[in-house]
């Protein structure tokens, strides 16, 4: 399946296209929610909107994955592709309550705020890639 | 269809993790609270910090082992569809408002009133989308 990407069915390499096109737009987003303010002096009401930019590409990985679980024909990919995403969403949640509470009270040395969806991704993938390995 | 809007109508594995889903959603909310008093109290050792750190995380990784155990034991199809529609739903709103929150809170001249407790906001936006799922299929 997913170890080479030759081996992608025509929809598994459109929904990784989309996700990688959507995870660079949420990064330049948040590149420009952040620097920004700190080049201008804007009015709080832009502030609102200037951090709701990067959240909406945040929104439709998430959807792009929603559309390729619907689609997916293949019972097993669909379950390796669940249980992955299960596992990144654990690693996620573990991640953020231990680095909210070392860094309690917004500590300048805290973690990206962008932290969680890059968690998030990168072991969704690798728990994906492991699962793949076990199954070949 | 044996899931419902009524939990008379749930089947024995769907009661048993909806019990045991609250149950580690409560001992989460516990945990978290009496990490932040005991940091409120005083100094802490950076061992104990650590430790204090690591200790909300044994209920969230509880609930994601309830949902996994869940999800490969559910035999209906349509419901198991269903509940992994319903976490995409909550990932969704979980990540688009902590990606916002996270920004918003950067920023020193917005106040920061509480902590994102993605955790609670996961498990409410997943309990709410499988309520309107269940509505819309009825």
């Amino acid at each position: 399946m997913f170890a080479r990407n030759e081996h992608l069915s025509p929809l598994q390499r459109r929904s990784g296209l989309l996700l990688a096109g959507t995870l660079l737009l949420t990064m330049l987003l948040f590149f420009i929610a952040h620097d920004l303010p700190a080049h201008f002096t804007l009015a709080t009401t832009l502030l609102h909107f200037l951090q709701i930019l990067p959240a909406i590409p945040v929104a439709a990985m998430v959807w792009i994955v929603g559309q390729y679980l619907a689609r997916e024909t293949d019972e097993f990919i669909r379950m390796i592709v669940t249980r992955s995403l299960l596992w990144g969403l654990g690693v996620t949640m573990v991640a953020n309550i231990v680095l909210s509470v070392l860094f309690e009270g917004g500590s300048a040395y805290g973690p990206s705020p962008i932290f969680d969806i890059d968690i998030f991704f990168v072991t969704s993938l690798l728990a994906l890639f492991i699962q793949i390995r076990r199954n070949q | 269809m044996k899931i419902s809007l009524c939990n008379r109508h749930l089947s024995p594995l769907q009661r048993r993790t909806m019990q045991l889903f609250g149950a580690n959603l409560a001992l989460a909310a516990v945990l978290s609270l009496t990490t932040r008093d005991l940091f409120k109290d005083g100094h802490v050792t950076a061992q104990l910090l650590y430790f204090m750190a690591l200790l909300p995380t044994i209920p969230v990784i509880g609930i994601i082992t309830v949902v996994g155990r869940y999800l490969g034991r559910e035999t209906d199809e349509f419901i198991r569809a269903l509940v992994v529609q319903s976490l995409l739903w909550g990932l969704g709103i979980t990540f688009a408002v902590d990606t916002y929150l996270g920004g918003l809170f950067a920023h020193p001249q917005i106040f920061r009133l509480i902590p994102i407790l993605n955790i609670d906001l996961f498990c409410v936006s997943v309990g709410v989308a499988v309520r309107i799922q269940l509505w819309r299929n009825r």
